[in-house]
Formats: C-alpha cells, structure tokens, sequence
C-alpha cells in the first residue's frame, strides 16, 4: 500500500484544512480472567491492557476537499475524528486543524466546524427546529438579524419552509436530518464533519441530504469529512477515500484510483426465453449463479474481452435481458480490508 | 467569526439556553398538568396530616411554629425539592453514552452550559409548583403569615438552588469513576429529607440535632427559605444568607475542581 500522501509535490501549493503525521493513541481497559474466579482475582488485583485505537496515522485534508473516511466498526474511525475535534489527547504525533492544534484549541476550533453525528441528535426533541436555530445562534455569538438572515439561507437550500414550526419529535427522520445538517452549518463553519449522516434514512431522504450537502460544498467551499457505512454517501460526495482498519490507513487516495484499482471485475446477469441448463466454459470468466431461465457470470475485462464474452453468451439461447455492471463500493471495500488482512504489514 | 464575545453576548448565550426549557416545558401541557396534580396532593395529605397533629397535642404553638407557619414553610420546603430536574442522572447518562463528548464541540463552558438550563427548568416549575402548592394552603390554612418573608425566601431559594445544582452536578460527574450513581443519589437524598428539614422542619428535632443540622448544606437548601418565609428578621436573613454563600463557595470550587478533573480524564482516556 502506498505512503500516505505527505511530502506528493501537489500538496506544496493546496491550502491544507486537516494536516495529521503519524497519530497514535490507545486506550488503558481492565481485562478479566472467565468465571466467578476470574470477577474475584479482577477485584483484588485489577489487570490493564493498551488497547490500539489508531496507529501511527498520517494524512493531509484540502480545504474544501470532501474527504470520505471508511472502516469497519472499532477502526478506528471515532478515536481519529473525536482527536481532530480536540476531545481526545493522542498518545503521540501531531495534528493540526484549520491552523488550530486541536487539543489545546478546541474552544476556537468549535466556531469553524460543524458537526452532525448521526447517534446524537443536537436539535432540541419537543421544540420546532426554528427555536434550536436561534439557541445555537446565540451559542455562537451570532446577533439575531445575522442569525435570521442565515436561517433564512438555510431554509431555502434546504428547503425546510413546511418543516420550521413542527417539533422535532412529530418529524421524519429523513426531515430531521435535514435539520440537524442545517443547523451544523448555521455558523458557517470552513469544516462540516459528518458522521453517519444518512443512517436509517431511505433512498429518497437520503438522495436529498447527499444533493443538500453536496450543494453547500460548491457554494460555499465548506470541506467535508464524511464517515459512513453507506457506500453510496461516500461515492455520492467525496473526491478522495481514506480506509482505516484496526486502527492503521490502508488507503489514501482519490475515489477514481480507488475505482482503477479495484475494479477489475465486469458482473453480468442475462435472462433466456428459453428454459435450459447453461454454462459458459471460457478462460477467465466465473459463474456466479445459474438458473433455468438465466445465470450470473462474473470476469476481468483486462484479460477476457467483453465482445467474446457477448458473443459466448448470445450462443447459448436467445436472450431477452441482459445487463453489466461494476460491483459495488462495498465489495470494493470488502476486497481492500480482506488483501489487508491477509498482509498485516500492508500500510 | 466571532472569537471573543462580549458580555451581552455571552447573556445572550447562556439566555438562551436558560429559555430553552421554559419553552420546552410550555410545549408539553402534560407536565404543567403532572407538576399541579402531584403539588396539590403532597399539600393536601402534609395540610391533614399537621391538623391532627395540632389537634392532638391540643395546642396552637409547637416548637414556635403554627400551623399555619408550619403549612407555609412545608411548601416552600417542597417547592425546592420538586422543581428541580434530574440533573444528577441527565449527566451520568451523558457520560455512560459517550455523548458528553459531543458536548465538549460546542464552545460552551460545561457548568453554565447545564447551570443555564437547570436554572431555566427551575425557573418554570417552581411558577408552577407555587400557585398550585400555594392554592391549596391557602384555601386551607389562610394567607402567608408574614408577606415581608417574600423577597427575602425567593434570594434564598436562588441560593438553595444553586447549591442543589452544586450536588446534583457531583452526583452526576461520579459516573466517571463509578458505573452506578444511584447510590450517591440515595444517600444524597435521604441525608436532604432528614438533615434538610424536608418532612418537618428541623425546630421539631432535640435542640442538639437541630444546631448541627442547621450548619449542614442540607439545610441551607431546604429548611433556611421556608423558615425565612414564614418568619422573617433582619437578622435570620443575614446568617441565612452568609452560610448559604460560603456553602456554595465549598460546594462550587468541589465542583469545578472535579469536573476539571473528569473532563481531563474524559479528553486523555475517553472517559
């Protein structure tokens, strides 16, 4: 795997947002033997354990970049994001955010960026939102007019008019996230972090809050780091990917490159008119699923071509459907954290 | 943006959070209605209960108090203790959750952040609890028996309230070293109700026990505002006024000096 992307000649001229080199940091747990036995010696003679949260992470965020962070649970992913607001000490390394060192500036850092954590709602439950707009206003030293003005903004982009005098609790959760998004950029921050923006919602809701933020990334230069599960935000976002897993960067690069080197399989499903058993002995091509009436088959293009593999198909039947696809940012994922665990020393 | 705010707007701020539950509070018409019901019970069974105590001692005064003085000071006792929110577990959820570390993004000083809150449900509340409360010893028992007892117990129940936020915010922030707090809690409010004068005031104790008592935090939260309602002096009202200051001077510097240290562990091992 690749260096991370400090000292690349193209970030000598980029205004840098995030600037992290070689970040570390554990965490000290009580471990305990099984059993009752165990519970009594864990009493009298308590044993700790470092536990590696991140490790020796290094990466650099263009401002107005929007930055897709991804890892399987227990990453990694909060300890780095949680350290870059300043909530969190690291063991070691540096890190600096917005020109700010987060841990010994997070008060001022707090007024230039956003946040929105999925699992912890910030509008105020049994109030309309227009009221938590307000709150945060003032909590941002924001005068009425300028807060109103802003606010006004936001409804708009958003598009909130309907939803501005209803409790939070009467809404959706796609209209309240939509919200909760607004109101994380009622300060115009330079950096929105986002985390697990769209869990829960359906695609429709989810297509909005992706079309939103997207659309307050052009028009006001906010950068974006986004960490989600769902794929699809990161690939709907972010220009470049950072995978962390087991604490360590197992790539850093831009969404395209991520694509070009772990797309190298073409899925093809087919459907016959006819009922029969099928298959397609070729060189380099794989059946996934086979039916009566069709079959999936899987191959790499640089190796097999997509005209032989048409025309090997079109030779078993007349067929009546036919569709290629790549396969998903989740399977690409998959693949990436499956090579990184096999070659543990990867990163 | 702004860095340094000045003080109408640091106002604004902790103002607006201090209206946040008010307005929250006004929203849910069912916790106006909850907050009257249980008010007007505790008064009525506490009014039954001290007329036949009266009456059977077959007296008008005891211990110096009437019913009327001892009807008044209960529901200035009560009015205390059922106003304030759940600070206590609000804060230990916040730190069992995590959550409290989300908190920390807003650039917002931790005790005003829930000072201005407590004080903003308080605030609501004790309205509430009054009228309802006072209705019904009023109805029962006539007016306050001395209406120059007003002022001087609403300064003390500022006080009171603020040292009851004092310990509520400890018993909360213990959840940083202890997974369960109910036990604080417990402790905490059994000590409230004996050495706090909550069930009968403390001039019905042994003379010795009431000394102590009266010295106690506990009762500078409870017993001194109701006392200095329904008997006010000049001179109750300065050494009312002087211990609860010195208690919150304890009680606020134990807080700072344990949530500096809570946050510190907070930001080093994640809490």
């Amino acid at each position: 795997m690749p260096a991370p992307n400090k000292g690349k000649g193209v970030w000598r001229n980029k205004v840098v947002s995030i600037r992290v080199s070689r970040l570390t940091k554990s965490f000290r747990t009580r471990s305990k033997q099984e059993g009752l036995a165990g519970s009594w010696r864990a009493l009298w003679k308590p044993e700790w354990r470092q536990v590696p949260a991140v490790r020796d992470i290094s990466f650099l965020m263009e401002r107005g970049e929007a930055l897709g962070f991804i890892g399987p649970n227990g990453a990694g992913k909060s300890t780095t994001i949680k350290i870059l607001c300043g909530i969190l000490h690291p063991d070691s390394g540096t890190a600096e955010v917005l020109g700010h060192v987060p841990w010994q500036d997070r008060q001022q850092l707090c007024y230039e960026i956003g946040s929105v954590f999925g699992q912890r709602p910030q509008l105020w439950y049994h109030l309309p939102p227009v009221d938590s707009f307000h709150v945060y206003g003032a909590i941002y030293g924001l005068d009425r007019d300028a807060t109103r003005r802003r606010v006004d903004f936001l409804v708009d982009v958003f598009e909130l008019q309907h939803l501005l005098h209803t409790p939070v609790r009467k809404l959706s959760l796609g209209q309240r996230m939509r919200c909760e998004v607004a109101v994380s950029l009622l300060h115009a921050p330079k950096l929105l972090l986002l985390d697990e923006p769209s869990i829960g919602l359906d695609i429709v809701a989810k297509q909005r809050i992706r079309d939103t933020i997207r659309y307050m990334r052009d028009e006001e230069g906010v950068g974006v780091l986004l960490t989600s599960h769902d794929a699809g935000d990161i690939e709907a976002l972010c220009n470049r990917v950072i995978v962390i897993s087991d604490g360590q960067l197992i790539f850093d690069d831009t969404m395209d490159e991520l694509k070009r080197r772990h797309l190298t399989a073409k899925q093809v499903n087919v459907r016959y008119l006819e009922e029969g058993e099928r298959s397609l002995p070729m060189a380099g091509v794989e059946t996934v699923a086979a039916g009566r009436y069709g079959m999936q088959i899987r191959f790499d293009p640089r190796t097999v071509g997509v005209d032989a593999v048409i025309s090997g198909l079109n030779g078993l039947g007349s067929m009546v459907d036919i569709t290629i696809s790549d396969p998903d940012l989740e399977d690409i994922i998959g693949t990436i954290y499956a090579e990184n665990a096999l070659d543990p020393d990867a990163a | 943006m702004q860095r340094t705010l000045s003080t109408r707007m640091l106002l604004n701020r902790y103002g607006a959070l201090f209206r946040m539950p008010l307005a929250e509070n006004l929203a849910e018409v069912g916790n106006i209605v909850s907050a009257v019901l249980v008010m007007t019970m505790f008064m009525w069974v506490f009014a039954m209960l001290w007329q036949a105590v009266f009456a059977a001692q077959g007296t008008d005064l005891i211990a110096g108090l009437t019913l009327k003085h001892t009807l008044w000071y209960l529901l200035m006792a009560e009015l205390v203790v059922l106003s304030k929110p759940l600070l206590a577990e609000e804060i230990s959820d916040s730190i069992k959750t995590g959550s409290i570390a989300y908190d920390l993004m807003r650039p917002l000083d931790f005790g005003l952040f829930h000072l201005s809150r407590y004080a903003g449900h308080v605030a609501f509340r004790a309205c509430v609890n009054l009228l309802a409360g006072g209705a019904v010893v009023w109805l029962l028992v006539g007016p306050p028996p001395a209406w120059q007892g007003l002022f001087p117990a609403v300064l003390a129940l500022m006080l009171a309230w603020g040292l009851e936020f004092c310990f509520e915010a400890l018993i909360g922030l213990a959840a940083f070293w202890t997974e369960d707090i109910s036990a604080f809690r417990w402790i905490h409010q059994k000590i409230s109700f004996i050495l706090g004068g909550l069930l009968l005031p403390l001039d019905f104790y042994p003379p010795w026990l009431a000394a102590v008592a009266r010295v106690l935090p506990f009762a500078s939260i409870i017993y001194a505002p109701g006392r200095l309602f329904v008997d006010p002096d000049a001179g109750r009202l300065l050494s009312t006024l002087a211990l609860q200051l010195g208690w919150l001077v304890v009680l606020g510097f134990a807080f700072r000096l344990l949530s500096g240290r809570a946050l510190r562990r907070l930001t080093i091992n994640g809490g």
